[in-house]
């Protein structure tokens, strides 16, 4: 009992989220942040959005991570090159 | 006709005046050319994520516009010998979004 104990907390720790081979079982079942409806709009403005989908050194995250769909994560890498252009990332 | 965001980047020495010379020149220079201004946003003196020609820190100018081609590339052309500006981009759209605005100042 005592391991799964620290098994699950070192899941939550928000650094661990680039690494693929953690056994969560939500991880791979959760769906897309922008297709539900009424989800927010991808745009090159919205700073706060866009770094949720980028990495401490500012290197996209893999669509496998973040279960966002595939239509999505080419808008997303799109809009992202926009603000970095910009100089907003 | 189509619509248009343009966003300007100027350099972070000049003086207020000359930041609002450039916003009237481009301003009138979109009037002028079968085009016209929406929307136009000041974002004001921000941080650059990277220095981009030796510059750490920008004006932001945000116009929103409708026009064709040719508005486009009038502004390209005034672009490329402007020298108090350091990068912009121009996206097309098919509705423009007027209400949001993501860098409004709370005063």
């Amino acid at each position: 009992m005592k391991k799964r104990k620290n098994f699950k907390s070192r899941n939550q720790n928000p650094l661990n989220k680039l690494s693929l081979f953690q056994k969560n079982d939500l991880k791979f079942n959760k769906k897309c942040p922008f297709s539900a409806k009424g989800s927010p709009v991808i745009d090159y403005k919205d700073v706060k959005l866009l770094k949720k989908y980028l990495t401490d050194n500012n290197k996209i995250l893999s669509s496998k991570i973040t279960s966002v769909s595939s239509g999505k994560q080419k808008k997303l890498a799109r809009e992202i090159k926009k603000a970095k252009i910009l100089g907003l990332l | 006709m189509n619509f248009y965001e343009k966003t300007l980047i100027a350099k972070q020495d000049l003086p207020e005046k000359d930041v609002d010379l450039i916003r009237n020149k481009y301003n009138d220079l979109i009037n002028n050319s079968l085009g016209k201004v929406v929307k136009f946003e000041n974002w004001g003196l921000m941080n650059l994520s990277r220095r981009i020609k030796k510059n750490s820190r920008g004006f932001f100018l945000h116009y929103k516009f409708e026009g064709n081609k040719e508005t486009v590339d009038e502004i390209n052309k005034q672009i490329s010998t402007d020298n108090s500006i350091i990068r912009h981009l121009i996206v097309k759209y098919k509705k423009l979004d007027l209400e949001k605005e993501y860098f409004k100042k709370n005063n």
